[in-house]
């Protein structure tokens, strides 16, 4: 009696083994497809820190030169072209405040003069010609994400799997009917 | 009857196991359909500017001297198969370069220098447009060393070596990099990359080709 119950169990379990089973391998596969883009996907882009801190560094090397260059001009001719010392130390105090670089500047022209004169700042090289005279601003947008031609041909090879499939789910279903009346 | 219905029993299992087969085979299949449409460049390009701002060093050999200005009429890229005529570009309204109006064919930045001449000579060219296959959709396939021909009016041809090939963010793209001065004549070769944003209709990346002039020469 035990026998018979479970046999009729497992018949009525039965037809929801095959189900069971494509879905959960069907939503397996789905989870390792996905982990797969995603991991794919972060091998593909560099990391933040890659890219942004050698720009980061190229920038803030042209704003150092221009900096200095600015500043030392300015400290030279103002002290340079003024006949008054304290017009002179007021001017490299000043820049002195304005600007950490420059305190060398202001030492040895507000002393006693017995410190020789310091020499002038080398004249910063012109900048080269640029040889692609006009920048292009940014990226290339070149690419739409249309579909190639190999694209279809894999759409189509999925169409057909689908379809194959669907014959095989419904061939098994003929089958069943036909093998209950035989029964 | 019973022996029969017991002779069954495997062969349903077996169907049902096999539709079961199927239809994971067919959700895979989706899967990769998908994978496939957005034309992701494979994982393996290098990002040079991650040592430093300048762009990368030319690869081993020797490099040639420049050669006067002539405007290239035609690229060859034997190893994956390109031979396309090249059209001029310029700027557009937002100063961005101009692209192709097709997939084929490359274009040459008319702000740069020729190719053969000295500094970054400049060609794009689309991975995909209108739903074919761009002029440069394998160029993420160059490897260092891979040779680029680049024809001239003049009718002399420019013989470049590619040094690196490298893939950047587009929203972090370093122009100075690409676009900066060099001690010898190079050519860069762009176009998309990366994921496909479809929100925004664009991709993610930009690849660019580093290469250098090594002789006018035939290939």
């Amino acid at each position: 009696m035990a026998s018979a119950n479970s046999s009729a169990r497992t018949r009525v379990l039965r037809p929801w083994l095959g189900a069971g089973l494509a879905v959960g391998g069907a939503a397996v596969m789905v989870t390792m497809a996905g982990v797969a883009g995603m991991s794919l996907a972060s091998a593909q882009v560099p990391t933040e820190s890659s890219v942004v801190i050698p720009m980061a560094v190229y920038q803030s090397n042209d704003g150092d030169s221009s900096a200095d260059s600015s500043g030392n001009n300015s400290a030279d001719s103002s002290g340079n072209n003024s006949a008054d010392n304290s017009g002179n130390n007021s001017a490299d105090s000043s820049n002195s405040s304005s600007n950490g670089e420059n305190v060398y500047y202001g030492k040895g022209k507000g002393g006693t003069g017995g410190d020789p004169a310091p020499a002038p700042a080398p004249a910063p090289a012109p900048a080269p010609a640029p040889q692609v005279e006009v920048l292009p601003a940014g990226a290339v947008a070149a690419g739409d994400g249309s579909t190639s031609p190999a694209g279809y041909l894999i759409g189509a090879l999925a169409l057909t799997s689908v379809g194959g499939a669907a014959a095989v789910a419904a061939r098994s279903a003929r089958r069943q009917r036909l093998g209950r009346h035989e029964a | 009857m019973r022996h029969r219905l017991v002779r069954r029993r495997p062969r349903r299992i077996l169907v049902r196991v096999l539709t079961g087969v199927a239809a994971v085979c067919t959700v895979f299949g989706l899967g990769l359909v998908a994978c496939g449409l957005q034309e992701t460049p494979g994982p393996s390009i290098s990002s040079p500017v991650a040592v430093n701002g300048a762009p990368p060093a030319p690869a081993g050999g020797s490099v040639a001297a420049p050669i006067p200005h002539s405007e290239p009429v035609r690229i060859e890229i034997p190893v994956l198969g390109v031979d396309s005529e090249l059209m001029t570009l310029g700027l557009d309204s937002g100063g961005a370069m101009q692209v192709p109006p097709g997939a084929y064919p490359a274009g040459w930045y008319k702000g740069a220098p020729t190719p053969g001449e000295l500094g970054p000579a400049i060609i794009a060219g689309h991975i995909n447009w209108n739903g074919h296959a761009g002029v440069f959709s394998k160029l993420y396939e160059l490897k260092p060393g891979d040779q680029v021909a680049v024809h001239r009016r003049d009718g002399s041809t420019a013989l470049f070596r590619v040094d690196d090939v490298a893939e950047y963010p587009k929203h972090d793209f370093p122009t100075k990099t690409v676009y900066g001065n060099i001690d010898h004549a190079g050519l860069r070769l762009i176009t998309c990359g990366g994921d496909f944003d479809s929100d925004a209709h664009s991709y993610l990346d930009n690849i660019v080709v580093y290469a250098s002039f090594v002789g006018p020469a035939t290939i």
